[in-house]
């Protein structure tokens, strides 16, 4: 075996440029292929997290009722009392923090220009609203009793030229039906990361969301966040009643899943073609190798060597060619992942409800994925190397001797 | 010119196998652009084609400072519309043209509050060539008489958990900013399949509401449908001495984040594609040197009858392109091939319908094109690969001296 | 008149660590019409010294002239052009391409030279019936024989009408029916077109048609004079 792989290594030397040239191109489409697998993961990793941060929590607890796209308002979709609900929540032990929301539709209007948003009421003073809260740009931040002020986001800010101090007009839907007008102050404007997040959400202190939309004593929902995210299951079947529905962040994200999945899909067909293309390199290389090599394969033969090991002779030297191939790979796609994770490819507002996206994308690399293309790549350069391996070892030895010089 | 041309071709089918094996990596490249802008043509086809059916036709024409604030539907009065409506439907591209009145909005029921767009029309006018209008399912299309009436998608009836005859509130700001509620009754519902689309709109006749949001006899939009795709800037150009500082839109332009969206994909996809040709490019570099390697004494023979460093480099060069040359046209059959097999079935891309307000404009399968959209630019980018991959060798070869090349042997 | 002149000229081989010295002070004058045989082991520098008269080397140190050019300071693209238009060469090895036909290799020289298709056409049909291969025009190397694809080889290198013909070893790949022959046919060219022949050889057969012989040993020339075998060429023009 060791002699084997030695003499794999000599056979390559003799024609290094070739072996290098095939080895680099291997090494193109392992790299190209690892910082698509990065970015892919990056973009869907920001989304999750942007979402849990956001929009989902760990988990939600809400009325059975409750359907998240119609922010209904009525008391049979709410969660009553939501205060103590939460502060039981909270009571467990796996859970960080836990506090009410409230969601309803709205409309601002200042001056001229009006724009529809989704109303948020929180609990400013809960770690859950920590992302809000950090993430103030200018003005400050909400106070639990504040009746006048609200929060808006920095890019609906700017669209409606706003800053921290400016009145505003705004226009919610109510428990009964109807719709109620009062005027707000902005006390400061937030930013996410999310552009859509920031231009869609106005954010008032609980108290004041339910006085105006006549729900008080009632939210939309628990927002709920872990210690541990894994244990998002656990944490739910314990939480399982009759009277709430708790939903897992994976179970409110399952749009993202289902992208992620379709873009796994698209993902394994791209590996398939690019180390397909990467594969004809090899062959090609490979099959020059025997050719220039039919007669020594033919004393090879003469000498009694046996046509397995013929070919054996060629999956070695193939799986060195790779091996050189996944180094170079690695080195290249490394450096391409590392820019990528640490300056991004900027996206601009492309984000939409079911999956929030920063402005821009970082990579983010999985071992997992790492070692899945090593071993996709591995295997398909062990495949290329069957033809020519096959063509060596049915060489016979009278015509190979014979062939020209 | 000949000669060298000659030689090169037949010294491209001098290893049958050899050359095949890298002809069908160029293919394969060529065949995976040509797929993938066959798909973008065909989101395009689309997206496109129902655009211009769902958001007002071909052609808008708002008044000056419109487009500034266009997120928030201002009603900023265009000043002559009936004389551009009656113009422009002299034109013969012209199907209709009518006025309307578009601003936001909120519908509430018993479900919940809804922003919306609501949308003043011509009934009588828009009832010929409106995608609503021929899809009714149940109620009836408005008409100009129409006073608390409105017209909604089935997507918003499904939402508000509303059907014929129900009443709704309907608010919406009128010119002196001032908010205007009003109960109203569904007289009709209309499904085009795009329950997106249909969330966000609601139409009440024009006559209501230049009534309700204080237009008088104003609108703040002309819309205008043609019989065809690709006419528009003749009809803005014709129309163009009415138009004054008035602001036209065709469906394209107001469509600019969607072309924005499939352009940087586009180019991600242009460097994506032309690292994987280098990749391909390899096997005619390697290809080429071991035939610099196996061709030494007939090299040596070439400089010998009197043929210069530079000419015997020329031959390699020209060998390389015509791989790259072959591999194109074989990459092209195959493209053509997957595309016209693509065709067939079309790609159901009914999953990412909620993805985008332009993906919720996708309402049918995905019928890609024949990806031939930018095979110039792709033909280029395989030729330019293919030479600069058999520049190296065709160095090398210039450099053999023939007294070592006859050595050889 | 003087077509190569070769003055004291060496020739050092650098091959690894190790130098080579092919020829150690050579001079040596071939005049218009000659037909020599340049004769000595392998290893005396026959191959050298037609290489360096042929332009397709350059001398370490002396000079060498061609129709009284002084060809040893050329740049390689110059040589190229001295080579096209006044020398042919032929080789031990059949060095056709492989991808033409035996017409097309003759006519290559030709389009080099960018000749008109009208004399390509009269000149290529005139060389190979001047060798006796017109029927074989259309035929590819690999489907005429050795002594064939050497006649082709003749025609090629004299169909630029050049002043010198440079062949190393001719026959060495043949067997003695077709090595006659090509002899034969080179003999007959010499005499009716007055065009120089200098041939490197060690086989006897091949020495005996020539009407000088210059012998090379360890890079040096050991002798020099007329041909005692010239019997066979008076025979050869009888026929």
């Amino acid at each position: 075996m060791i002699h084997l792989i030695k003499m794999a290594f000599r056979d390559l030397g003799r024609n290094r440029r070739r072996s290098f040239f095939s080895a680099l191109a291997l090494g193109m489409g392992l790299s190209l292929l690892l910082l698509m697998a990065s970015v892919i993961e990056g973009e869907v990793r920001s989304s999750m997290d942007l979402s849990i941060k956001l929009q989902s929590g760990h988990l939600q607890v809400r009325s059975l009722t409750y359907d998240e796209d119609k922010h209904s308002l009525a008391h049979e979709d709410l969660v009553a009392d939501p205060e103590s609900v939460a502060a039981q929540v909270a009571s467990l032990e796996p859970v960080q923090a836990a506090s009410p929301r409230l969601y309803a539709s709205g409309i601002i209007t200042v001056g001229e220009e009006t724009a529809g948003v989704n109303l948020l009421g929180i609990d400013p003073d809960s770690d859950t609203n920590a992302p809000y809260r950090d993430g103030i740009v200018s003005g400050q931040y909400l106070s639990a009793d504040d009746r006048e002020g609200v929060l808006i986001g920095s890019t609906l800010a700017a669209n409606l030229g706003l800053s921290a101090g400016d009145d505003i007009s705004v226009m919610v839907n109510t428990a009964n039906g109807d719709v109620d007008e009062q005027p707000f102050t902005i006390r400061g404007t937030y930013a996410t990361g999310s552009p859509f997040y920031d231009e869609s959400t106005l954010i008032m202190p609980l108290a004041k969301a339910q006085t105006i939309t006549q729900a008080e004593g009632y939210a939309s929902t628990i927002f709920v966040l872990l210690k541990d995210q894994d244990q998002a299951d656990a944490v739910s079947a314990a939480l399982k009643s009759s009277q709430y529905e708790v939903l897992t962040y994976r179970q409110m994200n399952a749009l993202l899943s289902q992208i992620q999945g379709m873009s796994n899909g698209y993902m394994i067909v791209l590996y398939l073609i690019v180390l397909g293309i990467t594969a004809t390199v090899i062959i090609n290389t490979l099959i020059m190798s025997v050719f220039e090599r039919t007669r020594e394969i033919g004393i090879l033969a003469a000498m009694g060597m046996r046509p397995g090991r013929i070919m054996a002779m060629f999956f070695a030297e193939s799986t060195l060619l790779t091996a050189g191939g996944i180094g170079i790979g690695l080195v290249l796609g490394g450096l391409l992942v590392m820019y990528a994770s640490k300056v991004g490819f900027y996206i601009g507002k492309f984000g939409i409800e079911g999956m929030l996206l920063s402005d821009r994308i970082y990579a983010r690399l999985t071992i997992e994925s790492a070692i899945a293309l090593i071993i996709t790549a591995f295997v398909v350069s062990l495949l290329a190397a069957l033809y020519p391996a096959l063509l060596a070892a049915r060489l016979e030895p009278v015509d190979a001797l014979h062939s020209g010089n | 010119m000949l000669l060298y041309l000659r030689l090169a071709w037949r010294n491209v089918w001098r290893h049958r196998r050899r050359t095949l094996i890298v002809i069908l990596a160029i293919g394969l490249v060529l065949a995976l652009m040509m797929f993938y802008d066959g798909i973008v043509a065909g989101f395009k086809t689309a997206i496109y084609g129902n655009a211009v059916q769902v958001l007002g036709g071909n052609i808008q024409v708002h008044a000056a400072g419109y487009s500034e604030k266009i997120g928030q539907s201002p009603l900023l009065a265009l000043p002559n519309a009936e004389e551009l409506v009656a113009a422009a439907q002299q034109q013969p591209q012209v199907a209709v043209a009518s006025r309307r009145v578009i601003t936001s909005g909120m519908a509430t029921s018993a479900e919940g509050a809804f922003g919306v767009s609501i949308i003043g029309i011509e009934p009588e006018k828009e009832q010929a060539v409106s995608l609503e209008a021929k899809k009714v399912t149940a109620g009836r299309y408005l008409t100009a008489a129409d006073t608390d009436q409105i017209f909604i998608g089935q997507g918003l009836a499904d939402t508000m958990g509303i059907a014929v005859g129900d009443r709704i509130t309907l608010v919406g700001r009128d010119v002196h900013k001032q908010m205007r509620k009003r109960t109203m009754t569904v007289a009709g519902i209309y499904d085009i399949d795009m329950p997106e689309i249909e969330k966000n709109n609601i139409f009440i006749s024009l006559a209501e509401a230049q009534d309700l949001y204080g237009l008088g006899d104003q609108s703040t939009e002309v819309a205008i449908m043609l019989h065809k795709i690709g006419e528009e800037d003749a009809v803005i150009k014709a129309l163009s001495p009415l138009l004054g500082d008035s602001e036209t839109q065709t469906w394209a332009t107001s469509f600019p984040e969607l072309v924005y969206a499939l352009e940087s994909k586009g180019k991600v996809m242009n460097i994506f594609s032309t690292i994987i040709m280098f990749i391909a490019g390899i096997g005619i570099l390697n290809m080429l040197l071991m035939a610099i390697y196996e061709r030494t004494r007939e090299i040596g023979v070439l400089g010998a009858l009197g043929m210069k460093p530079r000419q015997i480099s020329y031959l390699f060069l020209l060998e390389g392109g015509m791989i790259g040359l072959v591999g194109l046209a074989f990459g092209v059959l195959l493209g053509l091939g997957i595309n016209l097999l693509l065709q067939q079935g079309g790609l159901d891309y009914s999953a990412f319908t909620g993805l985008t307000e332009y993906t919720a404009l996708i309402n049918t399968n995905i019928y890609p094109s024949l990806g031939l959209e930018k095979i110039v630019q792709r033909a280029v980018v395989i030729l330019a690969v293919a030479l600069i991959c058999s520049y190296y060798p065709a160095r090398e070869a210039a450099k053999n001296e023939p007294a070592q090349a006859l050595h050889f042997v | 008149m003087e077509v190569a002149k070769i003055d004291n000229v060496t020739r050092v081989y650098q091959v690894g660590q190790v130098e080579t010295q092919a020829l150690r002070g050579v001079s040596l004058t071939i005049e218009n019409g000659e037909f020599t045989a340049l004769v000595g082991p392998s290893g005396s520098g026959k191959t050298t010294l037609l290489q360096l008269i042929g332009c397709l080397d350059q001398p370490t140190s002396g000079k060498v002239y061609v129709n009284g050019k002084d060809v040893s300071a050329l740049n390689r693209n110059q040589r190229a052009d001295m080579r096209r238009g006044t020398i042919g060469f032929i080789f031990q090895f059949f060095a056709l391409i492989p991808t033409l036909t035996a017409y097309e290799n003759v006519e290559m020289p030709l389009l080099l030279n960018g000749k008109s298709p009208a004399e390509r056409r009269e000149r290529v049909n005139h060389m190979l019936e001047a060798v006796d291969l017109l029927d074989h025009s259309h035929h590819r190397p690999d489907q005429l024989s050795g002594g064939q694809q050497q006649r082709v080889a003749i025609a090629r290198a004299l169909v630029t009408q050049p002043s010198l013909i440079l062949a190393d070893e001719p026959t060495a790949n043949l067997d003695t029916p077709n090595g006659k022959q090509v002899m034969e046919t080179m003999v007959r060219l010499n005499q009716e077109t007055g065009v120089t022949f200098v041939f490197a050889t060690h086989d006897p057969r091949v020495i005996q048609y020539a009407r000088r012989v210059v012998t090379l040993r360890d890079g040096m020339i050991v002798s020099d004079g007329p041909n005692a075998g010239q019997f066979v060429l008076e025979k050869a023009t009888a026929d």
